[in-house]
């Protein structure tokens, strides 16, 4: 619909825009994480990184692997070293700046998701890999990668768990 | 988006991992870093291997992501109790295995 | 018939069997009865063969070794030497078993002593049973064994320890000879039986067969205490007199005698052997019988006096005649063990050895004084005893073939007669110097004592009867004397001893007090400091050898190696842990540094 409405429609520029504007918010990312004096800010600059880095995955037509990416890492393991990091140094001490960007980030999150998802169509290759290939793939050829994997996951909920405990 | 590109992209990201993992002084970054030099590798390999097959590719991946989150999962929890046991977690506080 | 053979020599193992294992849960009573009877069983077997199986016999039992080339089976052989010496062993064994129940009564150790002295039997018979060398030495040894055993009785005594060791080490450099010897008789021959030995012993060289005769024969001087290895007999009187009078009078002494009447073909085969057999034989029974005539133990003078009258069945043997040094052995085996086990009595009833402190025993105790008196004039060879008949033959033989030697017997004879009567007059005769209270001793030992006596006086009457009983084996044969030259050295012999005798009785007698002329009294009170000798030429170079090579090279090179090692390693492992800093970003840079290397390595190969 929007592809003959939109005069500057044109795809592979657009997706080497796209390119280049995650390529900036990774390296801004990177340099705010290694020269950052506060932990939290290093931490949530990180956020960022792999979420643009999830966009890469998903315009080279990985689109799977780039909402996983977006899932998880920013996710869910970025959040988790947040709260580390919180650990640390008591509660957050970003305040109101703090808040703005977390906005930010849940927003921008749900919007390159929804990009994705929506335009999957238009990545580079097309449709590297989808999913139910993917899902084939797994149980034919790398079944024991895959029991394995959901070995090793249950191994590190106990450990993780077990370590956690308090001696009584 | 060439490979070069791509692949210069993910040099950075692991060269940018590693130089954090040496700067920094926090056990916590020290961490994070190394997740990104993992990412950066994840890039590299998917880069290389598109060319031969993506289905095999996104699956190894996915298998090295795998194990990623399960690392952070029990090194934070490592972490937490470094930090619960010593008030702090830099990098001199693991030391005591000297020698 | 031969399964008889078994009854013989099995009885005593069994016997020490149960005792070994069982002993401490059998009473004193039960053992009194089972260990006599286990050899006693071994005797009237050994009778019954005697008189039921003609010629030879031999029961087979299993296959032993099959080695190499070497094939041994483990099998007895029962024939007219074997024969001999296994009713000897068995029966004055029995009667030493049955005299040990009174004289060792009381001592806490009896079941072990009961134990051993059944092992020592059976591996006696084993010996005397054997038709081949290696079993011959398993008998050997065990007899070996048991003698140390037995020596060392009473090991929480020092004294008693020491002369246990001293008898096995002794022993054992006389079997390195023996064994030598059986490796060269493979080496020559292929076979160890006796038989097949003796068969062949004509188509060795002489010099071979001087070689396996000699090495053979240092075993022999190991085991039968004579020159160079009869330092332990004397030390071995530390053991119960019972001991000394079944092994070191009776058997075990006289394997060695054995051993080369059975292989007399092979030292036939070469003269030289046989000539030192004799002379050995004969230098040791007469410088045995100087030493005897001052000691003033009443066991040594008989110790002595055994290594001398072994020598006297060796000079028999060594001068061709086989019958009449094995008669010795027989007639010696009973007034011997006789001699000890009176003896035995004297020190069980005054508890103590030394002949200073007796005297006047003759009215106290009559049984012993009449049994060690026809003893003692047994082995002084007096016409009518068993010595006189035993001894006479062997110095005939001799006159014959050799007239040194005979010298040399007829004067030792003449001081055996000496030394033993001045053991008599000076036991039990005179005032009694120092002791209090003397009894006889019980029927339990005097009984055997009575037994051994009877024999000591018939058994010379037996010689023809012997000798003929012996000729099948095929070397045994005697010269012919004339007549009146052979009276004439009986009268010479009889007549000296007669002398000698008188000589005592005035001496030790009528003088009252013995005498002792000073520097010779000395040298041979002290043994010709033999013992002394060894030591400085044998004893202290090798232990202080021993010291040097522990301290240099065990220690210094062995114990420096692997010491070095340890220390190299740990050396290592303190540059290795220059890496260990503990931080965790050093491990890190030294991963990175790693992971630089292996890429340029890669990239390298690739271009």
């Amino acid at each position: 619909m929007i592809q003959k409405q939109i005069p500057w429609y044109n795809p592979p520029v657009m997706l080497n825009l796209a390119f280049w504007v995650l390529f900036l918010i990774i390296l801004g990312g990177l340099g705010i994480f290694l020269f950052s004096r506060r932990e939290e800010r290093s931490v949530v600059s990180l956020a960022a990184v792999f979420s643009a880095l999830g966009g890469v995955f998903a315009l080279m037509g990985y689109t799977f692997l780039g909402a996983i990416y977006l899932l998880i890492y920013a996710g869910a393991v970025v959040v988790a070293f947040l709260m580390v990091a919180w650990l640390v140094s008591g509660r957050s001490q970003g305040g109101r700046s703090l808040r703005w960007a977390f906005v930010f980030v849940f927003l921008s999150l749900t919007l390159e998701l929804g990009l994705i998802l929506t335009y999957s169509h238009l990545t580079f290759k097309k449709a590297q890999a989808p999913a139910l290939k993917l899902g084939s793939f797994f149980l034919q050829n790398y079944l024991y990668v895959f029991e394995l994997t959901s070995l090793l996951i249950l191994t590190a909920v106990i450990s993780s768990l077990v370590l956690i405990r308090r001696e009584k | 988006m060439s490979s070069f590109s791509l692949f210069i992209l993910a040099a950075l990201l692991i060269a940018g991992g590693i130089a954090g993992f040496f700067l920094r002084k926090d056990l916590l970054t020290m961490l994070l870093s190394s997740e990104v030099a993992l990412s950066g590798a994840n890039l590299l390999l998917l880069v290389f291997a598109s060319q031969a097959s993506p289905t095999e590719a996104q699956a190894a991946v996915l298998a090295i992501l795998t194990v990623a989150a399960a690392e952070v999962a029990v090194a934070l929890a490592a972490l937490a109790v470094v930090i619960r046991e010593k008030g702090k977690a830099t990098e001199d506080i693991v030391s005591e295995m000297k020698g | 018939m031969s399964l008889l053979l078994s009854g013989v020599l099995f009885p005593p193992a069994l016997g020490a069997l149960i005792l070994i294992l069982l002993g401490r849960l059998l009473s004193k009573r039960s053992v009194s009865w089972l260990s006599p009877a286990a050899v006693g069983i071994s005797f009237l077997t050994s009778l019954l063969s005697f008189f039921l199986i003609k010629g030879k016999a031999s029961l087979y039992l299993f296959p032993w070794l099959s080695v190499g080339g070497l094939q041994v089976d483990f099998s007895l052989l029962w024939d007219p030497l074997s024969s001999i010496m296994a009713l000897t062993v068995s029966g004055v064994s029995f009667l030493i078993h049955i005299y040990s129940v009174g004289y060792m009564g009381e001592d806490p150790g009896y079941r072990r002593y009961f134990a051993y002295l059944n092992l020592f039997t059976f591996s006696m018979l084993l010996l005397v049973l054997a038709p081949n060398l290696p079993m011959m030495f398993v008998g050997w040894e065990g007899v070996g064994l048991c003698s140390y055993l037995l020596i060392g009785f009473w090991f929480e005594k020092e004294t008693a320890a020491n002369a246990g060791k001293k008898a096995f080490i002794v022993n054992r450099v006389g079997d390195f000879g023996f064994l030598l010897g059986i490796f060269l008789l493979f080496t020559l021959l292929g076979n160890l039986n006796f038989d097949y030995i003796n068969y062949h012993a004509n188509s060795l060289a002489p010099s071979a067969a001087t070689a396996a005769a000699l090495l053979l024969f240092l075993g022999a001087t190991g085991k039968s205490a004579q020159i160079p290895l009869y330092i332990w007999l004397p030390d071995a009187m530390e053991g119960p007199t019972p001991v000394s009078a079944l092994i070191h009078a009776a058997t075990m002494v006289t394997a060695g005698v054995y051993m080369v009447s059975r292989l007399f073909p092979l030292y036939a085969r070469s003269g030289l052997a046989l000539n030192v057999v004799a002379w050995v034989g004969i230098i040791t029974a007469a410088f045995a019988a100087t030493i005897a005539l001052v000691q003033n133990d009443i066991k040594r003078v008989l110790a002595y006096s055994t290594i001398s009258q072994i020598g006297y069945m060796f000079a028999g043997v060594g001068v061709g005649a086989v019958s009449a040094g094995m008669f010795h052995l027989f007639t010696h085996a009973f007034f011997k063990s006789l001699l000890f086990l009176a003896a035995g009595s004297v020190i069980h009833a005054l508890g103590t050895q030394d002949m200073r402190e007796m005297g006047g025993l003759r009215k106290k105790m009559p049984i012993t004084f009449w049994v060690f008196t026809i003893a003692a004039l047994a082995i002084s060879g007096i016409p009518g005893f068993a010595g006189f008949f035993s001894k006479d033959q062997i110095l005939a033989q001799a006159y014959i073939r050799s007239k040194a030697i005979w010298a040399i017997g007829v004067v030792t004879a003449g001081l055996t007669a000496f030394y033993m009567f001045r053991l008599i007059f000076m036991t039990f005769f005179g005032e009694p110097r120092g002791w209090k209270n003397a009894h006889e001793s019980p029927p339990v030992m005097t009984g055997p004592m009575l037994v051994l006596a009877f024999f000591s006086v018939v058994s010379g009457w037996f010689f023809s009867s012997f000798h003929g009983w012996l000729k099948p084996l095929g070397y045994i044969h005697l010269e012919e004397l004339p007549e009146s030259k052979e009276a004439l050295l009986m009268g010479a012999s009889v007549g000296l001893a007669l002398l000698a005798i008188g000589l005592a009785w005035w001496i030790y007698l009528k003088r009252g007090k013995g005498f002792h002329t000073g520097f010779i009294h000395k040298l041979l009170l002290n043994k010709y400091y033999v013992d002394e000798i060894y030591n400085a030429a044998f004893v202290i170079p090798y232990r202080e050898g021993s010291r040097l090579i522990s301290r240099y090279f065990d220690i210094g090179i062995i114990d420096g190696t692997v010491e070095g090692s340890g220390r190299l390693t740990l050396q290592g492992g303190r540059l290795m842990s220059f890496f260990q800093s503990g931080f965790l970003k050093d491990y890190a840079l030294w991963m990175a540094a790693g992971v630089v290397l292996a890429l340029f390595v890669m990239l390298g190969r690739a271009l």
